[in-house]
């Protein structure tokens, strides 16, 4: 097995000082057997980028190493005493040519340097935030997140000996007035569940930049290809790789992805709280990337049928989606003119009975949690993934009786249309 | 990791300061109140640094007792903390040294000794810098003397803290003053040492003995002698960030030493309020120390490798006049001794051990580490040479 691309420091009895060591950051972890395919376009990456070209069978695809450990070469004795273990295959836990295969290709996909995979987006999260704060530090973020983030930082995160600010992700002074002398990071989702409230986040990025703070930002609902934040000014993007990165609801996984700097201190954390991700579901979640591309566009067009469909209906009292002219975030257009992935907010006249009764009626999306599959799904906020939500915090955050999350999957847009129409008109 | 230090983050680290130079700076900060509490124990906390680009909160609260008070607790005085910043600094720029260099180490302790002038009423003597510094390493590690007695030179050109006791380091004083009626005012403070008595009454032997752990992490306590009995502190921990390649187990040792002087500046303002009669409702200390690691790797010739920027910012809250608090604060600042330690240079006695047997003594100077910093820099820039060739 090959070392990665990177040298030793080379740390020795010729080095005068520290000034002599030679390794420079390099991206990845990357095998020279990994294919490389900078500056080529989303739906490129999508397929190549990563990609093990195994040089005994020229398989196509990357093979499964089910193999948790690799045999120790002088490379791996060299990394253990000199510390670039992130760059030797070692142990499963520690990173594996699957890992690498997939990390690869969302690096791509981000423009990042470096990329990581988790057993969940939560781990992810968990050991995104932990890795890049202190003790006694202090994060920024809103209410809006996800039910398992907000858990987290609520329950969790005091206990961690870190404090949390909950502010509105839109209101970039209420975010400017939570900053504190501890603040480390700010944490935000770039468009929010189930409202799809866009965060400002090129203004986050130069207000974190401005405040020698970092931006975390969890891209799940637009994915790479739809909006690259570290391109915008986030410092790390994480996603649940759930949903829309692997896109088949056949994986928990996780992401994150930024410079090889903050990735590998991130890395470090995960050896130990040990979030790794297994070789059979990084081949799978490499396998479902392949297609992110074509599937995020015919999520997004499904999507914005949907939304425009349902902004007509009389059963219908509002809809929540950026390309509807009510959109109250209209700077997210900017930063994605190309789409926004598949999930629409609409609140049906009735409250939460004729929700209930609305989603009895439909027979095409699965009244499911989750996201960014194939399938079309469809679930109630008030009781799931908000329910930790008092009725008074509900409203705070714009939780409506009678909101209805939609996940537009792939299928025929017409066909989501009918199955919709027939469902809304006997409410 | 050998000596569980990252090499190849320190390697990372000094290639990316070649291209991003804002990624060197790290300011560190304390602070605490301008008072002991009533059982004569001060306070201090660390509070955020800046490292670099990014932001590292450090949440540490350092414990001392004013000189001349009961033994608290085992805790050490503002000048024996000044001694174990010394000494940690100085393991710590050793166990780069000799990682480094590829060098495992078996055991390492630094021990640090000065003497604290006292006044005739038993007092350290005002103004009168620590004297007889000198510091001892003891390694256990199987490399050539040569490599050692190397490693040695370049840690006294390397280490922050001894560069900040060695060198003329010049300390900035600003205070703020709150007035009962709202109003706000800075007030600058021009100090200079106390002049010196002819000779000191007595001197206080202190001493500091910082012991290796692992990587980053180390462990100190100190003593003072005192009527013929040496007492020593508990044990004390000293550690880097986990941003610089520590486990955030403890204060680092700019820390610690920006602690000491916030510990020995609260006594003497108290003092110095209490015997001029002036009313201070609040006082609180906080200051402030720079690292570039651009010097610390000598990535860059001309910066600074000490730890330098010193800065007192003092706020108070009284409706004393200006220049009584202005009078206050030079004079308190007049009578410290660790602030006229670092202000005037200093010859610092080394010396390398190992197995109990002498490897090198030697006094350094500030113009014996520049001299070292020129050769580092002259065999880099031939190996450079070479390899461009």
């Amino acid at each position: 097995m090959a070392r990665s691309e990177g040298d030793s420091p080379g740390a020795g009895q010729d080095r005068q000082w520290a000034d002599s060591l030679q390794r420079g950051r390099v991206p990845g972890p990357r095998l020279p057997q990994q294919r490389v395919v900078d500056g080529s376009g989303p739906s490129t990456r999508s397929v190549h980028a990563g990609t093990h070209q195994d040089p005994v069978t020229g398989a196509v695809g990357t093979p499964v190493f089910a193999s948790t450990t690799f045999t120790f070469t002088e490379d791996t004795y060299e990394a253990f005493d000199q510390g670039h273990i992130r760059d030797v295959p070692i142990y499963g836990r520690y990173g594996s040519p699957n890992q690498w295969a997939v990390q690869e290709k969302i690096a791509s996909l981000e423009n990042a340097e470096s990329a990581l995979v988790f057993s969940s987006g939560m781990a992810a999260i968990t050991t995104t935030l932990l890795a890049l704060t202190n003790r006694g530090g202090h994060i920024i973020s809103s209410r809006d997140v996800y039910g398992g983030t907000f858990n987290l930082l609520r329950e969790d995160m005091h206990q961690l000996g870190r404090s949390v600010t909950f502010t509105d992700p839109t209101d970039i002074d209420a975010i400017e007035a939570a900053i504190s002398d501890e603040t480390q990071v700010l944490f935000f989702e770039t468009l929010t569940n189930p409202l799809l409230k866009a965060i400002p986040l090129t203004r986050l990025g130069r207000l974190a930049h401005e405040h020698n703070l970092l931006l975390v930002v969890d891209n799940t609902f637009l994915s790479p290809i739809h909006l690259r934040p570290l391109e915008h000014g986030a410092h790390i993007v994480i996603h649940s790789a759930t949903k829309y990165l692997n896109g088949h609801s056949d994986v928990t996984a996780g992401t994150a992805a930024g410079p090889r700097k903050y990735v590998d201190r991130i890395w470090q954390q995960m050896l130990k709280f040990g979030g790794s991700l297994d070789s059979v579901m990084c081949f799978l979640l490499e396998r479902g990337l392949k297609t992110l591309a074509l599937r995020m566009q015919r999520h997004s067009e499904n999507a914005t049928a949907c939304a425009a469909f349902l902004a007509a209906h009389p059963a219908v009292r509002s809809v929540h989606h950026p390309s509807l002219e009510t959109y109250p975030c209209p700077w997210l257009r900017q930063i994605c003119p190309d789409g926004w992935g598949g999930m629409v907010g609409f609140e049906v006249h009735g409250g939460d009975d004729a929700a209930l009764k609305l989603l009895d009626r439909l027979n095409l999306p699965m009244v499911a949690t989750s996201l960014g599959g194939v399938e079309s799904l469809v679930s109630l906020p008030f009781n799931t993934s908000h329910s930790f939500l008092t009725e008074r915090q509900r409203r705070e955050v714009g939780i409506a009786p009678g909101l209805v999350r939609f996940s537009a999957g792939i299928e025929d847009g017409a066909d989501l249309i009918a199955d919709l129409d027939q469902a809304l008109s006997g409410l | 990791m050998r000596n569980g230090l990252n090499t190849a983050g320190v390697s990372e680290t000094v290639h990316e300061l070649r291209e991003h130079p804002e990624h060197a700076i790290a300011d560190f900060r304390v602070t605490g109140p301008a008072a002991p509490d009533g059982d004569g124990v001060l306070h201090t906390r660390t509070l955020a640094l800046r490292d670099g680009v990014v932001r590292v909160a450090r949440d540490f609260r350092l414990r001392q007792r004013a000189f001349g008070g009961a033994p608290q607790d085992g805790l050490p005085t503002p000048y024996e903390s000044a001694l174990a910043a010394l000494g940690a600094c100085v393991l710590i720029t050793n166990v780069n040294g000799y990682t480094s260099r590829g060098v495992t180490i078996g055991a390492m302790r630094v021990t640090v000794r000065a003497d604290l002038a006292l006044d005739a009423a038993r007092r350290p003597a005002a103004g009168v810098p620590l004297s007889a510094i000198g510091w001892r390493c003891e390694i256990d590690c199987d490399a050539p003397s040569d490599t050692i007695r190397s490693i040695n030179r370049l840690v006294c050109a390397f280490s922050p803290n001894h560069r900040v006791f060695l060198d003329a380091s010049p300390i900035e004083v600003t205070a703020s003053v709150r007035r009962g009626d709202g109003g706000t005012e800075t007030i600058p403070v021009a100090w200079a040492p106390a002049s010196p008595p002819a000779s000191p009454a007595m001197t206080c032997p202190l001493e500091a003995e910082v012991t290796w752990d692992y990587g980053s992490e180390a462990g100190y306590r100190t003593a003072l002698t005192a009527d013929g009995e040496r007492r020593w502190t508990e044990r004390f921990t000293v550690d880097q960030a986990k941003q610089m390649l520590g486990i955030d187990k403890g204060p680092n040792s700019q820390e610690i030493l920006l602690s000491a002087f916030c510990g020995e500046l609260s006594s003497l303002i108290r003092e110095e309020a209490a015997s001029r009669n002036l009313v201070l409702h609040d006082a609180r200390l906080r200051l402030s120390g720079r690292l570039d690691t651009r010097g610390m790797l000598n990535v860059l010739r001309e910066i600074s490798s000490s730890f330098h920027n010193l800065h007192v910012e003092v706020d108070l809250r009284s409706d004393a006049s200006s220049a009584d608090l202005r009078d206050l604060l030079s004079s308190a600042m007049a009578r410290a001794v660790l602030p006229a330690t670092l202000r005037h240079s200093a010859v610092i006695g080394v010396e390398l051990t190992r197995a109990g047997a002498r490897e090198l003594a030697y006094d350094s100077t500030t113009e014996d580490a520049e001299a070292v910093r020129d050769e580092v820099t002259r065999r880099q820039q031939q190996a450079a040479a070479d390899a461009a060739s």
